[in-house]
């Protein structure tokens, strides 16, 4: 299954891209897809990723599919 | 023609008069966004802060000129939103925000101007014991993201599950734009007017020149 990434913040920064299509496998959870994302793509190893899929929040249990959101949590004011 | 004659259709000016909106933090956003709401004529501003003006503060928080290094942030922002608009009663506050921190009286709604998970906890969970909306905000780099919480919607915890406090990179343009956000909900609020940020995390990211909002 293909599904489009799109990356925010630092994380687009430190790939430099903003988004991509990647091949998953049919049932993959968020939290797989966290651990395959960060295999991908070394920089992003130590970091704390929040999900959103087709515009809602994804917790780590969910099916992924459709449009795939990634961005940081962050803290600066 | 009055100072307020090319918002007066836009806004309920009167409600802004009489609102207190409490700032908690005037650094970054806190400074823009207390300068916005003070040219919207918000009758009261109340401003917590116990920091000191830095030399570099002076990117990204509006408020402050060379000459303020050292000087307490609520001090400064107190003469210069007075300066913008003389008719805004400004409330400085010399105080670091703690667990126990008891909101003033008579505040309707209160922005987040805070650098640090801890402390927006202490401060929604006052929000919420008070039944007091918070608007959240946060930015880093050139991505900013806002809030609405109030006692009807998902908490802080809900909207960012994992928190790390970090200094970081940010410029002013990111924390204005996020800053103009945060004020845009506290006037439709107040106007009671539009449709707010409930349950909604609105990210915007200069870089890419995108938004997402994400339902939560």
């Amino acid at each position: 299954m293909n599904i489009k990434v799109r990356y925010f913040g630092r994380f687009a920064v430190a790939l430099g891209i903003y988004s991509e299509s990647i091949e998953v496998e049919e049932n993959l959870k968020v939290r797989e897809l966290v651990e395959l994302l960060k295999r991908l793509h070394p920089e992003l190893k130590n970091e704390i990723m929040e999900i959103s899929i087709d515009g809602k929040y994804a917790s780590e249990n969910m099916e992924v599919h459709g449009e795939v959101a990634v961005y940081p949590p962050i803290s600066g004011g | 023609m009055d100072r307020y004659s090319r918002q007066s259709e836009l806004v309920a000016q009167d409600n802004l008069k009489n609102a207190k909106v409490m700032i908690a933090g005037v650094g970054g956003l806190g400074a823009s966004v207390s300068a916005l709401l003070a040219m919207a004529g918000i009758g009261e501003l109340v401003l917590v802060d116990k920091d000191k003006v830095e030399i570099s503060n002076l990117n990204r928080q509006i408020l402050y000129h060379e000459e303020d290094v050292g000087k307490m942030k609520v001090d400064v922002a107190k003469e210069r939103l007075n300066e913008i608009n003389n008719e805004v009663k400004i409330r400085a506050m010399r105080e670091k925000i703690e667990e126990g921190f008891k909101i003033p009286e008579d505040v309707d709604i209160v922005v987040d101007g805070l650098d640090n998970y801890e402390t927006r906890f202490i401060v929604e969970k006052a929000c919420i014991e008070n039944g007091i909306p918070y608007v959240f905000g946060a930015v880093e780099g050139y991505m900013g993201m806002v809030s609405f919480i109030d006692k009807s919607t998902k908490r802080l915890r809900d909207i960012m599950h994992k928190t790390r406090t970090a200094e970081a990179q940010v410029l002013g343009a990111t924390v204005m734009m996020t800053a103009s956000i945060q004020s845009m909900e506290v006037l439709k609020y107040i106007s009671k007017k539009g449709d707010l940020l409930r349950n909604r995390l609105l990210v915007y990211d200069g870089l890419s020149s995108n938004f997402l909002e994400v339902s939560v």
